[in-house]
């Protein structure tokens, strides 16, 4: 499933994508018609305030949600005319998520909330070589409920790296740390994307997380309001929280 | 309505499925309840009514012979309140179309207006006429049978002569109510009726003008019926008594309490069964039902609601359930209790047998559901009064998993990761996954402790109608007769083998205990009968001493290797002692047996025959049955292959019936267990299954972790079913057995597969309609929400 394609063929291209959510009689308007490209193998920040339609965004772009219309393509896999078998595939090999709750499973150990994806991957790294990525080598038996925050938080990260993914999906990943955990977690990101190449969209309130990005995407209403090129992001750890 | 009690309604709506489901089982315990203690009412206050206004006695006696003196010498016996006198006399009737011989027992009836005892209910028609001897009241089991009609006319042999009768009236006796011919088991209408006739009438036709051959009497309030039995005994032994007795041994009587028993038997196994596990449920669900409320619970304390009413706030939850389970189950009870008591309608003839459910049988079933679900709930809502109010608002605790001794094992067999997921699940909630396995377990138990009734059944009837029977037919004869009768039969073209047989009413004794029993002989070379122990084995006849049935031997508490005192009844009142040689464990009546030489010797007479075992060629069924109904020292024929359709046929009718409640009730438990567990187990693990969704395993994976979990605690509970099973079914056939059968305990193997078949197909098809929520789970909703 996974298309290796030349760099220049951009990880997503979306036009005119819309998602409206009809609860009751009132209809949600999350999206109104976004146009966007996002290249591959770059970091990327969606910024804007609650309800303006980023997290909507990111789960239809990960094949979690359909949009209401428009088009979408992942290199050159058309996302809309998948069905829920095909977008399940598209996830398993290409998209790895990260939340801002971890969402580990907290009856399995660090290790093998791992393997949890590399048993499925087509080409995953090793689950113990994913964890010494993190810096959690020496936490792999430990269960959810024995690790930090932070510590889980990274575990959440090498459980999406793990099957060397072409986009690495995050809503606010670092939304419940401290800012030097958080930064942690950012540079393991920043790694994946330096060493794998794997391309990197990433929701946040965090302003000073953008200097990070390649390109920063501001929302508003559903709309992308502005787009900022950033020729010279910085490393995480130069970040200020 | 208060906002809590519309929060409880809503609750009530929301979790509607679950609820449904446990109200079943609650409604299960409540519908057996009702139904069996409801026909026992039923059958109890029909028989007591109908006792007492027809005057029922509490002792008969037979004899010989005797003066009508002898009644007024009776009465006179200390304790004795009232005491009738009658004839009773067998006869052979000719019907028109039945080609086996059809017998009557003709009762005298008093020429007062109305007899003291055992009173005759007209259904219709009248009394017979003094004016017109063949006139007779026949019992309305018997016309209904043969299709008759007042009025009908039919030829009867009585007393060695051939009379004309005619139904006059159509009724009903107290002693007759599950009327049976000598020998059989079940009612045999349409070959043997009861009949009425005038007392001078048949005091003509029998030669005994007055005489009389049986007594009836009433006791006084507190008379001891031993002592009454002795004194009469006594005073009826110059005229060939056989032993009076009470109601206990009064055939009709011993029946109708044998029912009795086993409804009481019901009552008391099975509600419980439905009972225990409704508590499981309404422990489960409200367990979790508080747990995901646990923030609710303290913001509503944070307000000020005090812990008494949180706690009657989920008690009302539970009791809710209990009303709806209370409804369903008396609607369904009273619907199978009429459909019942129209059965036994058909086998206990009462003048009027209406089924009716007293108000307090209901308040019985709803104290008990209710009691069933608000001990369920006791534990939830101690939980949710101790919450405090700072604790229950902040998130609860992760949940701490380790890996325990089931895990390593997994481990080494190489268990997959979500293979773990499983395991540690269940491993972290123990007592609730023992719920789930006990609960299918008893569901399964249940279901196997009700279809081995068939089995026992069969196995009972193979071994009594076949393996003990080895004859065609059983003719008895209107006197005991010499070999000439034996010959007669013989001689018929078609009969293959006759061998006669001989039974010796007789009173058994050890210590204090009595039994009034029949001495059973055949011939050394017997071969158209046989003792059939209960593992199959087939036990010779001892060439001294007695062999008696188990159910005999227990009732009097002898072994083999025991003395008994025999004291032959009728006739001469010898007393002897006989060595009991052996015990055949057989399941039908309390028997003795003894060798022909036996009996010769403790009659000390030559052994004139009762009866005869013929074997036939089948071709020559018909003409053969002609010629004995025309034999007139035949009295009447059983044939073997009949009697066994009149049994399969009440098994059918009975057992059946009972089969599809008790599959559909067991049933009911496993669907409430298993959609409960899974209801309960999918919204703890939504979350989880939605991020392994997002991680992309397909809708068929994470379905198989949910299902996978269910079916590991569902084949576990299989063995244990078939452990709870065997238990239960053998504590069923003990207390389903009584003087008169002994169940055996004979489950085909067969049995234990159809049960837990029924038990997966069951939870399969529950867990299906729980694994279709895997299908609608809403990935992006459920991870927005913080577990």
């Amino acid at each position: 499933m996974t298309v290796t394609g030349p760099d220049d063929v951009p990880a997503f291209r979306c036009s005119g994508l819309a998602k409206i959510y009809r609860t009751g009689e009132t209809e949600v308007h999350a999206l109104r018609g976004v146009d966007l490209v996002i290249p591959a193998g770059e970091i990327l920040v969606l910024l804007g305030p609650s309800g303006s339609g980023k997290s909507t965004l990111l789960n239809i772009i990960g094949g979690l949600d359909r949009p209401s219309s428009g088009t979408l393509l992942y290199r050159d896999l058309d996302l809309t005319a998948m069905d829920d078998r095909e977008l399940t595939r598209f996830r398993r090999a290409d998209v790895g998520f990260i939340f801002q709750f971890y969402n580990l499973i907290p009856s399995l150990t660090a290790e093998e909330n791992v393997r949890l994806v590399t048993d499925i991957a087509e080409r995953p790294m090793n689950a113990a070589e994913a964890l010494e990525m993190v810096g959690l080598a020496d936490r792999r038996d430990h269960y959810p409920a024995q690790l930090s925050g932070g510590e889980q938080q990274r575990v959440a990260v090498a459980r999406a790296i793990a099957k060397r993914p072409g986009v690495l999906l995050c809503d606010e990943p670092t939304g419940a740390l401290d800012s030097r955990t958080g930064i942690r977690v950012l540079e393991t990101l920043a790694e994946a994307n330096r060493t794998l190449g794997t391309t990197v969209v990433l929701i946040t309130h965090n302003i000073g997380i953008a200097a990070m990005a390649h390109r920063v995407f501001h929302f508003l209403d559903g709309r992308i309001a502005r787009v900022e090129v950033n020729a010279a992001p910085i490393d995480p750890a130069g970040i200020s929280w | 309505m208060k906002a809590l009690d519309l929060k409880l309604a809503r609750d009530l709506w929301r979790m509607r499925g679950q609820v449904v489901a446990i109200a079943l089982v609650l409604a299960a315990a409540s519908a057996t309840f009702i139904l069996s203690l409801g026909v026992h009412r039923s059958l109890t206050a029909t028989r007591d009514a109908y006792y007492a206004e027809s005057a029922f006695a509490d002792i008969f006696a037979d004899m010989t012979r005797a003066p009508r003196s002898i009644v007024e010498r009776v009465a006179e016996i200390p304790g004795v309140r009232r005491v009738e006198g009658s004839i009773r006399q067998y006869a052979t009737l000719d019907l028109p179309g039945e080609r086996a011989p059809a017998r009557a027992l003709v009762n005298s009836l008093s020429n007062r207006e109305h007899s003291l005892l055992n009173r005759l209910t007209l259904r219709a028609g009248r009394l017979p006429d003094v004016a017109h001897p063949g006139e007779v009241v026949a019992d309305e089991a018997f016309v209904e049978a043969n299709g008759l009609a007042l009025g009908a006319r039919l030829d009867a042999v009585i007393y060695g002569r051939k009379q004309p009768l005619t139904i006059v009236g159509i009724g009903l006796a107290p002693d007759y109510i599950y009327s049976i011919a000598p020998g059989d088991l079940i009612p045999d209408n349409r070959r043997f009726g009861i009949f009425w006739m005038g007392e001078k009438a048949l005091e003509a036709a029998t030669d005994r003008t007055g005489a009389i051959t049986r007594l009836v009497l009433t006791l006084e309030r507190g008379a001891s019926e031993a002592d009454v039995i002795r004194r009469v005994d006594a005073l009826l032994a110059p005229y060939g008594g056989t032993g009076a007795y009470g109601r206990a041994d009064h055939i009709s009587h011993a029946f109708l309490d044998n029912e009795l028993m086993q409804l009481e038997a019901m009552t008391r196994v099975i509600p419980p069964v439905f009972l225990i596990v409704s508590t499981f449920l309404v422990y489960i669900v409200l367990g979790r039902m508080i747990q995901t409320e646990r923030s609710l619970i303290g913001l509503v304390k944070a307000f000020g609601y005090s812990d008494r009413a949180i706690g009657w706030h989920y008690l009302k939850f539970a009791l809710a359930i209990a009303l709806v389970a209370t409804i369903l189950g008396s609607l369904a009870g009273a619907w199978m209790g009429r459909g019942m008591t129209s059965l036994y309608a058909e086998y206990y003839r009462f003048p009027i047998l209406r089924y009716h459910i007293s108000p307090a049988v209901i308040v019985g079933a709803a104290a008990l559901a209710a009691a069933s679900a608000g001990l369920g709930a006791l534990g939830g809502m101690r939980a949710a009064v101790r919450l405090s109010p700072a604790v229950a608002m902040a998130p609860p605790p992760p949940p701490v998993y380790r890996a325990g001794a089931i895990e390593r094992l997994g481990k080494r067999a190489g268990l997959s990761v979500t293979g773990h997921m499983i395991l540690r699940h269940i491993a972290r909630w123990p007592a609730r996954s023992a719920m789930t396995v006990f609960g299918v377990a008893l569901s399964m138990g249940l279901l196997f402790a009700t279809m081995q009734f068939v089995d026992s059944s069969r196995s009972m009837l193979d071994s009594y109608f076949f393996r003990s029977q080895r004859y065609d037919l059983a003719v008895t004869f209107i006197e005991p007769r010499g070999a000439d009768a034996i010959h007669a039969l013989a001689r018929i073209p078609g009969v293959l083998r006759v061998e006669p047989t001989r039974a010796l009413p007789v009173k058994l004794r050890s210590g204090s205990r009595t039994e009034r029993t029949a001495i059973e002989a055949s011939a050394s070379d017997a071969r158209l009968s046989a003792h059939i122990d209960r593992d199959g084995r087939e036990l010779a006849l001892p060439p001294a001493g007695l062999m008696l049935s188990r159910q005999l031997a227990d009732q009097l508490g002898v072994n083999a290797g025991d003395i008994v005192d025999v004291e032959l009844l009728g006739g001469r009142r010898t007393r002897l002692r006989q060595p009991v040689a052996s015990i055949v464990d057989e399941f039908v009546g309390a028997r003795a047996y003894a060798s022909a030489a036996t009996l010769e010797a403790i009659s000390r007479d030559a052994a004139p025959a009762g009866g005869a075992f013929v074997r036939i060629d089948p071709a020559a069924r018909a003409p053969i049955l002609a010629r004995m109904r025309d034999m007139s020292a035949v009295l009447g024929v059983t044939e073997r292959d009949s009697a066994f359709a009149l049994f399969e046929r009440m098994i059918d009718d009975n057992i059946f019936t009972m089969l599809f409640f008790y599959i559909a009730f067991a049933s009911a438990i496993t669907i409430g267990v298993v959609y409960n567990s899974a209801r309960i187990l999918f919204s703890e693990r939504a979350h989880e299954l939605a991020t392994l969704r997002v991680l992309g395993y397909h809708r068929r994976e994470v379905g198989l972790i949910l299902l996978g979990e269910l079916a590991l605690l569902v084949i576990a509970a299989l063995p244990l079913g078939c452990l709870v099973g065997y238990a239960m079914a053998q504590l069923m056939t003990a207390m389903f057995s009584s003087d008169l059968f002994r169940l055996p305990f004979a489950p085909a193997r067969s049995t234990y597969g159809y049960a837990a078949l029924t038990v997966l197909a069951a939870a399969l098809a529950t867990a299906a309609i729980v694994a279709r929520r895997v299908l609608q789970l809403d990935m992006v909703r459920v991870l927005k929400a913080r577990e």
